[in-house]
Parts: structure tokens; sequence; C-alpha cells
């Protein structure tokens, strides 16, 4: 039960507080949550489908098209989030120059029915192969539900807790919280990558297993907050803080656009 | 936040759902860990039972009998899925007992103690200890797997109602907050529901203590609206009397003077105008005041709108006679439930705004009528009528059609429909412009709804000037 706990509190946890700190973010662009069931209902089918047309996608590619699919699903919602970054600091510096309703509602909806089908996709396939195959049922649902459980819960306080915040301040966490999550995308995706032999294998930058080990509760949590990887490549950590860098990136183009029209008036 | 209830719902809910779930986690692992104790515990209980059995002469004496396996029934009290390996070696190594399970080679080195080995496919956990003379080893053993699936399913017995109870958890509090915040629902209802007029302090049976402050502060401010509109009507009543008195003062100046100069010059006339002019926007600003829907105290009466028709067209009727105009009053006496000074403002607006708009010798009618709906009101004339365009806007304040010097060269204070439609506001009526079918010019058309037939009384006032 506590393996299952760990990897649906895992994968829920990826999912879900970026989809929080997604509606925390649009609240704070005064847009109202009702582009959250679109996203619910296309990541649900985005899920569903996923894990029924697993085999075929897996066959697709020369036998690479999982990794493939999933690195990416990431990279795109990371590029998604990275957007997202820009959009919200525009707001913050100049709120009636903001986007239009619908690319800040676009990118809420993209971004969190793509996360949504890559990690419910996972979860029904543990609870399928490790519950209903294995005949641990009453085990892996209760783990599965206390782990779902845990995440949502999280999830609900992550929201209030940004929507507490003033909303300026607000953008600006969710922007941090963007830019660091977006990061964690790109590294599980050089994963995918690199288990599909697009990136190049190298060896290990360093070895931080012996203080947290990937296989722990905190490991396990850490990568899903932040892509924690005991094991680096240089290709991965360039990636990583490229990631970073272009959220960041991102962020200063909006002041920088926001400033020039502020001049030009 | 949009919504205390969904907020309070979803925040405790995730409060007791990540509490009860930690616990259950917690549980679960402690739980696990005094299993694992138990079952260790039994492996202890079995070994020292076989100890106490005397292998050596179950064996037969001296006789060591090798591969001696216990009959599957000696087991069968623990159930299959916990079956106990057994062997029970000499001191020297030599394998005397065995149980069916258990292998022919030793299942764990000869230490005392508990270790975990594979064999038959399976990892096991193996108990070694040597009995009370130190002459043999028993060795008792179970199957992990069998271990762990027995521990977890008696405790998840005690962790699913757990997880099965948050769904219910969520919705009584759902149910509760819901009731909780009845109390603000009912001020809330209790302040939409009021008349405009109703400036009374609220009162509510029970209020809660958190909702003490807020009835106070919204009676505080009922009360300072109450005397801010008594000050407000005060003024209008003041600034009427103010008014009116140096108007009617210059009017008869004028006069005097018009009849003093033998030939008045148009710059007099025009003084004459201005100061009618001046003195009708006046007494339109008062009525405005007066029948403002938000502040106008009414007790309404039933009142025979087509007695005061009649009553307003002969106070206008000279005004009519001196344009030439045909005018007509049809249908037959109407109640209506209203104010009947409200009312006889509302038709000599429309009724002077009919004469005024339409050129000399035109055509004016007037009908009062019932319908199912109620009293149907409608003003005709053969003007020029309102383009569709425009239709809606004449009814804001002192707006124009074409602005101040309009084409018709008719003086006015853009007030008069604007009144119009407060005061049909106030009854509850509707208003609509259109074209006249008859007449071809501006059809003013008033619905008003219908009055209870109970009501009798019937409201007619009267004028000096009345003409029949």
């Amino acid at each position: 039960m506590i393996s299952a706990v760990i990897i649906v509190l895992r994968e829920v946890l990826e999912g879900v507080l970026m989809i929080c700190m997604l509606m925390a973010s649009a609240s704070a662009m005064g847009h109202r949550l009702r582009w959250l069931p679109a996203a619910l209902v296309l990541g649900f089918f985005g899920a569903f489908s996923y894990a029924v047309f697993l085999e075929q996608i897996s066959m697709a590619f020369d036998g690479l098209g999982q990794e493939i699919i999933s690195a990416s699903l990431l990279l795109a919602v990371a590029v998604l989030l990275i957007v997202h970054n820009f959009l919200a600091t525009r707001h913050a510096n100049l709120p009636e120059a903001s986007a239009p309703a619908l690319a800040v509602l676009g990118v809420c909806v993209a971004a969190s029915a793509m996360s949504m089908s890559r990690e419910g996709a996972e979860i029904y396939l543990y609870v399928y192969a490790f519950g209903v195959q294995a005949g641990e049922m009453a085990s892996v649902l209760s783990g599965a539900a206390i782990g779902a459980g845990i995440g949502l819960s999280l999830g609900t306080f992550m929201y209030y807790g940004l929507r507490a915040l003033p909303w300026r301040t607000c953008l600006w966490v969710s922007a941090g919280i963007a830019t660091v999550t977006g990061a964690g995308l790109v590294m599980q995706a050089t994963y995918y990558l690199g288990q599909a032999d697009i990136l190049p294998g190298q060896a290990a930058l360093w070895d931080s297993s012996s203080l947290v080990a990937e296989s722990s509760l905190t490991g396990e949590l850490l990568q899903a907050a932040l892509g924690y990887e005991a094991t680096p490549t240089a290709v991965q950590l360039s990636l990583y803080l490229a990631s970073i860098l272009a959220a960041l990136g991102a962020m200063a183009l909006a002041r920088v656009s926001v400033k020039t029209r502020e001049y030009r008036k | 936040m949009t919504s205390i209830r969904i907020f309070l719902t979803l925040s405790v809910s995730a409060i007791i759902l990540l509490v009860s779930f930690l616990s259950a986690i917690r549980g679960y692992r402690e739980s696990m860990v005094e299993a694992e104790l138990l079952f260790d515990q039994q492996l202890l209980e079995h070994g020292k039972m076989l100890s106490l059995l005397n292998p050596s002469s179950l064996a037969g004496g001296s006789r060591v009998i090798q591969d001696l396996v216990l009959p599957n029934t000696a087991n069968s009290e623990l159930g299959d899925e916990m079956q106990i390996a057994y062997q029970i070696f000499t001191e020297r190594g030599v394998l005397i007992l065995r149980s069916v399970l258990a292998p022919s080679t030793p299942m764990s080195a000869f230490e005392v103690g508990y270790r975990e080995v594979n064999f038959s496919g399976y990892r096991w956990r193996v108990l070694a200890i040597l009995d009370e003379e130190q002459s043999h080893w028993v060795m008792t053993a179970q199957r992990i797997d069998i271990r762990y699936d027995l521990a977890e399913g008696i405790i998840l017995d005690a962790v699913v109602p757990t997880v099965l109870s948050v769904p219910m958890a969520a919705l009584l509090i759902w149910l509760f907050v819901s009731f909780g915040l009845r109390p603000l629902q009912t001020l809330a209802r209790e302040v939409q529901s009021r008349e405009a007029s109703d400036l009374s302090p609220v009162r509510l049976d029970q209020v809660p203590r958190e909702l003490t402050q807020l009835t106070r502060s919204i009676n505080d401010l009922l009360r300072r609206l109450q005397s801010s509109f008594a000050r407000e009507k005060r003024f209008a009543a003041d600034a009427a009397h103010e008014l009116r008195t140096p108007i009617s003062v210059l009017k008869v100046q004028v006069h005097n003077l018009l009849t003093e100069l033998e030939s008045p010059s148009a710059s007099v006339n025009e003084l004459r105008q201005g100061i009618d002019a001046m003195g009708h926007l006046v007494e339109q600003i008062l009525v405005l005041n007066r029948t403002a829907p938000d502040q106008y105290m009414v007790q309404f009466q039933p009142v025979d709108l087509y007695a005061l028709a009649r009553d307003v067209v002969s106070n206008e009727f000279e005004q009519i006679l001196q344009r030439g105009q045909d005018f007509e009053l049809e249908g037959g006496a109407c109640l209506v439930k209203g104010d009947a000074t409200a009312l006889r403002s509302l038709l000599q607006n429309v009724l002077s705004n009919a004469s005024k708009y339409t050129p000399n010798g035109g055509r004016l009618r007037l009908l009062v009528e019932h319908t199912p709906q109620g009293t149907r009101c409608a003003m005709e004339d053969s003007g020029p009528g309102i383009p569709q365009a425009f239709r809606e806007r004449v009814f804001d304040r002192f707006y124009r059609l074409d602005g101040d010097r309009n084409s018709s060269g008719v003086s006015g204070s853009g007030l008069g429909l604007a009144i119009v439609r407060h005061i049909v506001d106030m009854h509850g009526a509707t208003i609509a412009l259109g074209q006249s079918p008859t007449l071809g010019g501006l059809q003013v058309l008033m619905q008003f709804p219908a009055v209870a037939s109970s009501t009798t009384t019937i409201t007619t006032t009267t004028t000096p000037g009345e003409a029949e």
C-alpha cells in the first residue's frame, strides 16, 4: 500500500501543484475558473486514450514511441509554463495591456490537459497492472486513494495560499513555481530522451543518492516538485539550467515590452 | 475567493483528508511492524513447542530417521495460508524431522536468531533455536509474502473505512457549512426583499455573533440614509417655495413691463419666454425629485386614469386650442393603483409633449381603456414622431432630439419623458414609443398592471379649471 501511496502521490503532485498554480495565476489575472472543466475533461480523455493506446504508442517510432511522446508532452508543458511566465509578468506590470483572455486560458487548458493526460495514464496503468492484474485491488486502490487525496489536499492548500496573497505577489510566486516546475519537467524529459538515445549517454556529474535516494519518499517528492535527479549528466544539468534561464528570460522580456509600451505613450 | 461555502468545504475537507490519511499511513506502518513482531512471536512459540516434543523419542530412540515429514494435518489448524515449515536437527546438524514445506537442507545457518533466506522459490523468515538441553536445533519458517499479505489484509480492513469516510465527511461538511451560512443568506434576503422606501432597521432573530457587527452597520447605514432622504425631501419642499416665489414675481414684473411698454422689443419678449422656461424647468426638476422611485414614499390608491386624463386635458386645452389642434379623448373609467399627483404629472407631460411637437392644425388622440392585462393608455399625434434610433435615448434626463435647438423650434427642459419614465417605473407599468397607426405621428403606449377588483375606492382629483 505504501508504494501505491508514494507512486500515486508523486504523479498527482506533479499535475495538481501545477494546475493549482495555474488556477491561482489565472484568477489573479482576472479570469474566472470556467476553463477548468474543459481542462479536466480533456485531461481525463487524454489520460484514458494514452493508457488504452499505450501499446500502439510504444510501437511507434521504432519502439521508442512512449519515450518520445512522454518527452514531447513534458517539453510542451514546460514551454507553456514559460509562456505563462511571460503573460503573468506582463499582467503584473501593466494589467491594462494584458494578453487577451484566449491566450491565458489557452495556456491553462493546454498545460493542465497535457499534464493530466501523462500523469493520469501513469496512474491508470499502475493501478491496472499492480491492482487488477496482480490481484491486490484493496491494497493498491487504498494506497492510490490516499496518495491522490494527499496530493489534492496539498493542491487545495497551495491554491488558497496563493489566492490569499495580493494579486501581484500571487503572480510573482506563481511565476517562480512555474519556473521550477518547468525545469523539473525538462529534467524528466531529458531522462526519456536519454532512454530513447536521442540525448547522448554521459557520465554522471555527481551522485547524491547517499544524501537523498531517488526511490525514497523525499526523493520521489523532490522529483515531483523540482525534477530531482541523483545522478545528473552534463547535458541534463545544462538543459535544466537553460529552462530556468528561458523562464526568467520570458519574464524579463515581458518587463521590457511593458516599459517600451509605456515609453511610446 | 468567490464562494465562502466552497472555500470552507474544500479547505476543511482537505485538512481532514490530509490528517486522516497521514494518520492512516502512520497507523499502517506501525501496525505492519507490530504484525511482524506477532508473526516472529508465532515462529518462536512453534519452535519452543517443537523442542518440547523430544524429537529423539519420536524418531524411535537412538535411531535417527532422516527426512521425516510431519503430516500435513499437523499444520491444519494454522490454515493453508499460514503454513510454517519446520526442521529439527541434532546438535551435529543431522536432520531428524522436517515438514513437507521445509527443504532437506538446513533453512538457516546454525545460529540462534531470525534471518531472511530464499528457498523453494520464495523468501522466508526463519527462526533457529536450540532446545533446553542444547541437543537439538529447531528451525521454523514462514513465507514473507504470506506474512505481508495477511498483515496487510488485517490492517487494510481498518484503513479502507478511513478512505471511504472522507467523501462522506466532505458531504457532511458541505451541508453543515451551508447550514452555518444560513443566517448570512437570511440577512441578505431580508435586505434584498425590502421595498425601496423601507428604511426601517433590520431585525433578525438570533443573529450569530459574527453577524452582529454587520447587522449593526447595515442598520446604521439605513438610519443615515433615512435622515439624508428626509433632508433631501425638506430641501425639495424648501427649494420649491424659495424658487417658485421669485419666479412668480419675475413673471408679474415682466407682465407689467409688457403692459407698460406700448411696443415691447423682441428682447423683452425673449425675457418673458426665458422666465417661463425657467419656471417650467424648476417645476420639472421638483417633480423629478419628488417622484424618484428610490425616495418617493408612496401610498398607492386606486385612481381612475380616465377621469384624471379628462382633468389634465381641461388644463392643457387652452394650449391645444391656441394651436388649432384637433383633440379626441376616448375610452372609459379605468382604475390603476398609483399616486394621483404623479399620474397627473405623467399625463400632463405626455399631452403637453404631443401638443408641442405637433404642428398647428394637427390631430391628437388620447385613449384610456381596459385590456385583459390592465389599463392601456395611448397618446397619439400627427406630428413628425421620433426616429426608431432615438426612441430609447429620449428618456434620458436633459436629452433633446437634435440638441437644444431642435427643428421643432419648441423650447423644453429635456426632462418631460425622463419624468414619464420614472413615474411609469414607479407604478410597475411599461412604456413604449412607436408610430401611430391612425395619425402617423408618435404613439406613446403605456400599459398599467391590473388592479385587484376588491379595491373600490376611486380617487379622482378635480381642478378649478375643469372644462366640463
